[in-house]
């Protein structure tokens, strides 16, 4: 039997050719793949070809419709299974392309892709290998953020935000600064009885830049643009909503969700969180390095290129009813 | 009136404030995390173990030691608007209630 093996912070994943022809995964999977022995996370059959074996969603409604957007969608077959869809514009008909156990560790995948549900170029294709792997991610009390990462002095740093707010240009300026990237549009971060780790993954940006480095994970900045740079320190419950509102996540299943909101809220309990607003100025990188070590929870850094002036907050917390939508206008879970 | 939560929200609790998020079914309700500070967790935690909007008043007016009228104000303010997000169900058992 063909197989390949792909890890991702070191959980694996097994594909299975149900053809002769070996499994194949897009270029930006290399860094991951590996041959050495070890257990499997996760084990599915790919490069099939016979629709038939593909049960539909039951109902096109709740409760069997779990999740639906504009190109795919995830609910139940009639035997229970999780069945994965993808919508064929040329035909306006939605085409099930994967047949997944309930726990995600088992399954198979159908040979097609894209906006038309042509044959695919590789066994693992989108949206299936970023639904499998958040899916399983969330039991290793790990999960996948729309952020990018990069390492220097052997400590990671993460930036997190929706499209085009800044992620790659951030991994860029640090890159600048002798830093590595790991990935510049979505990363593991992984919760362990030591530490919080970062790792990429295979999804990256623009910058086409993969580096599979585990490093520890040192601060996590939400970003947003402004003229000026300014660092302000989340408190944990802001850090906790900000850090799931970024995550590509499992928000359709009660149960993976809860899992998930456990490993972030240790997450941001464990690292500190930082809301920076900031201008393509490479003195950004040396703001970032000093917060973490300047993390007053009742202080506001802000820094300049002048350098760094520390406020005292101004009015105090009313106390009542603050019910804060912490949410951006067009921040999504990145799934689309 | 009384209330209960709604099962389809998902509550964490950090250093006594609270983040409630909603099981989605699209993208379009990632517009719906909320984070509560002490004074909204207080009320929440009330009214999910089944307190009425009068009796939640009188706890905040012996807790935080403020007026009645205040605590009236600001428990009937946070439930209307926990209702309106969903977060909170009213309870029309308990609708017409001597309470």
């Amino acid at each position: 039997m063909n197989t390949l093996t792909f890890s991702l912070a070191t959980i694996r994943f097994e594909l299975q050719s149900a053809d002769d022809s070996p499994p194949l995964l897009p270029p930006a999977y290399a860094p991951f793949i590996t041959d050495s022995a070890g257990p499997n996370d996760a084990v599915y059959t790919v490069n099939l070809t016979d629709p038939a074996l593909f049960p539909p969603i039951f109902s096109p409604a709740p409760p069997h419709l779990l999740w639906a957007c504009e190109t795919w969608r995830l609910g139940y077959a009639e035997d229970r299974a999780i069945t994965i869809e993808i919508h064929n514009v040329n035909t306006d008909t939605w085409v099930p392309v994967a047949h997944l156990a309930p726990d995600f560790k088992t399954g198979r995948i159908l040979h097609r892709s894209g906006r038309q549900a042509l044959p695919a170029p590789f066994s693992l294709n989108y949206p299936i290998d970023q639904i499998l792997v958040v899916n399983r991610l969330l039991h290793h009390r790990a999960g996948l953020v729309h952020a990018s990462a990069v390492v220097l002095d052997g400590h990671a740093y993460l930036f997190c935000g929706p499209a085009d707010i800044g992620k790659t240009t951030m991994a860029r300026l640090w890159k600048q600064s002798g830093a590595q990237v790991l990935n510049d549009d979505r990363n593991i971060i992984r919760l362990t009885d030591h530490t919080v780790t970062i790792s990429p993954s295979p999804w990256h940006g623009d910058l086409n830049e993969i580096n599979p480095i585990t490093a520890p994970l040192k601060a996590i900045f939400h970003l947003s643009q402004a003229n000026t740079h300014q660092i302000n320190p989340l408190d944990p419950v802001t850090a906790l909503a900000r850090l799931t509102a970024t995550s590509v996540a499992p928000f359709y299943f009660k149960e993976s969700l809860s899992k998930q909101l456990d490993t972030w809220s240790e997450v941001c309990t464990a690292v500190p969180s930082f809301s920076l607003a900031f201008t393509p100025n490479a003195n950004v990188v040396d703001f970032c390095l000093v917060a973490p070590k300047n993390r007053a929870k009742t202080e506001i850094c802000v820094i300049t290129p002048d350098g760094v002036k520390v406020d005292s907050p101004g009015s105090a917390d009313p106390g009542f009813l603050i019910l804060q939508n912490p949410m951006h206008p067009g921040v999504g879970a990145g799934i689309s | 009136m009384k209330y209960t939560p709604n099962p389809q929200i998902i509550v964490r609790t950090i250093r006594g404030q609270r983040i409630l998020v909603p099981i989605m079914n699209d993208m379009n309700a990632l517009d719906s995390l909320y984070t509560l500070n002490e004074t909204a967790s207080f009320i929440w935690e009330n009214a999910s173990n089944g307190r009425s909007d009068t009796e939640i008043s009188q706890k905040m007016v012996e807790f935080y030691e403020i007026e009645s009228k205040i605590a009236e104000n600001d428990v009937k303010t946070v439930l209307s608007e926990l209702v309106h997000l969903g977060a909170l169900l009213e309870n029309q058992e308990n609708a017409f209630s001597n309470e």
